[in-house]
C-alpha cells in the first residue's frame, strides 16, 4: 500500500507538472514585470536589433519599444493597450480621447477568436469627425517554434487584423510560456521580429 | 477500513477573488482510509469556476495522509491529479494538471458515525484564476 501510494504520488508529480495543458495553465504568456527585457532580431528592408523593456509601473505598465513608450493595462483576464487617439484635421491636431484597446484576452485558449470595435467622434469647426477602429483575432493556434533564442513548445499563435479608418494592418504574434512575445510578423512588408534574448528581472 | 465522507461547499474563496467571479466547489467527495498503520487516504473531487464567459471545470483524484494533531483536530494534506477543461467564446481546451489541497477537520467525539466539520484550502495552479479556494465542509466517518 505504501509503495503504491508512493508510485501514485510520483506519477502525479511527473505527469501533472510536465504535461502541455498544465504548462499552459500555470504559465504567464505576457510577463509584464518591471525590468524584463526582450531583444529581437528584426529582418525586413533593413536588418537591426530591437529592444522591448518593461520600464516602470504605476497604474499602467510603461513598455519601451525602440525608445517609444507604449502603455499596457493588465487586469485579470485581459491585457489592454492604452492609447490616446488623435488625427489631423485641416492642419489642426484633433484628440478623440483615450481607449483601452484589447491586446490579449487571458488565458489564451486554443481556437478562440474575438472582435472589438471602437467608434469615436468629435466636433471641430462645426464638423463631426469620426474615428473607427476594428480589431479581429483569428482562432488561436498552439504550435512549437524555433527562434534565435531557442525552441519553444506550447506557443500560442495570435493572428490579429487591425483596421483604423482605411488602414489595415495584419500582424501575427507568437507567445511562449513565461517568456511572452517571441516572434512578430507583419506579412504586408515582410518584417519579422524574432527573439534573440529574454532577460528576466528575477527579484 | 474507514469510509470518511466530507461534503464541502465553496462558500469562501481567497482574498484575491476577482470581482464578478463565482465558483462552485465540492473539493472532497469522499476519502477512504486503508490500513490503520499507513493511513493512506484517497479522495475524489470536482470543482467549477466561472468569471464572465470564462469557465473552468475539473475533476480528479488525490492521495494524502491524515495527521491527528490533538484528540479532535486533524490536518489532511493531499496531492491530486485533475482533468480540467477551460472554455470561453465557444473555444475550449482540456488536459490534466496537479492540485494541492489541505483539509482542516474537527472530529466530534461521537462514534459510528463520527461527525466532522472543517474547511479545505485548495490551490489550483491556474495563472488566470490566481486565487486559492477555501471551502467549508461537514461530514461523517463510518
Amino acid at each position: 500500500m505504501k509503495k503504491s501510494a508512493l508510485i501514485f504520488s510520483i506519477l502525479v508529480l511527473v505527469s501533472g507538472c510536465n504535461n502541455p495543458f498544465s504548462i499552459r495553465m500555470s504559465a504567464d504568456y505576457f510577463p509584464l514585470k518591471v525590468g524584463n527585457k526582450w531583444i529581437y532580431k528584426v529582418k525586413g528592408e533593413i536588418d537591426y536589433k530591437a529592444e522591448m523593456e518593461v520600464f516602470s509601473k504605476d497604474t499602467l505598465y510603461n513598455v519601451t519599444i525602440q525608445g517609444e513608450n507604449l502603455f499596457f493595462e493588465r487586469k485579470l483576464g485581459e491585457i489592454n493597450i492604452v492609447k490616446e487617439l488623435k488625427t489631423t484635421y485641416e492642419g489642426e491636431k484633433v484628440i478623440f480621447g483615450k481607449i483601452y484597446e484589447p491586446y490579449l484576452i487571458l488565458p489564451l485558449i486554443e481556437g478562440e477568436k474575438w472582435e472589438k470595435k471602437f467608434t469615436l467622434s468629435t466636433v471641430i469647426k462645426g464638423d463631426t469627425i469620426y474615428k473607427n477602429i476594428f480589431i479581429s483575432v483569428a482562432p488561436a493556434e498552439i504550435t512549437s517554434i524555433k527562434v534565435p533564442s531557442g525552441k519553444y513548445d506550447n506557443v500560442y499563435l495570435i493572428k490579429r487584423t487591425r483596421i483604423e479608418d482605411r488602414d489595415t494592418l495584419k500582424v501575427n504574434e507568437w507567445f511562449a510560456p513565461d517568456v511572452g512575445l517571441i516572434k512578430r510578423e507583419i506579412p504586408s512588408n515582410s518584417t519579422k521580429w524574432e527573439l534573440e534574448a529574454f532577460i528576466s528581472n528575477e527579484e | 477500513m474507514i469510509l470518511n465522507l466530507l461534503l464541502s461547499f465553496g462558500l469562501f474563496m481567497g482574498s484575491s477573488i476577482p470581482q464578478g467571479a463565482s465558483a462552485a466547489d465540492t473539493p472532497s467527495g469522499f476519502s477512504i482510509e486503508f490500513n490503520g498503520k499507513y493511513k493512506v487516504d484517497y479522495s475524489i473531487m470536482t470543482s467549477y469556476f466561472k468569471k464572465g464567459n470564462y469557465e473552468m471545470y475539473q475533476y480528479g483524484i488525490g492521495i494524502g495522509k491524515e495527521i491527528i494533531l490533538w484528540n479532535h483536530l486533524s490536518i489532511f494534506p493531499e496531492l491530486g491529479l485533475m482533468r480540467g477543461e477551460r472554455s470561453r467564446n465557444k473555444a475550449s481546451e482540456s488536459g490534466i494538471f496537479p492540485i494541492f489541497w489541505t483539509h482542516f477537520l474537527y472530529l466530534f467525539p461521537s462514534r459510528n458515525p463520527r461527525f466532522q466539520i472543517g474547511f479545505s484550502l485548495k490551490e489550483i495552479f491556474d495563472e488566470e484564476i490566481g486565487t486559492d479556494f477555501l471551502d467549508i465542509g461537514i461530514g461523517f466517518r463510518l
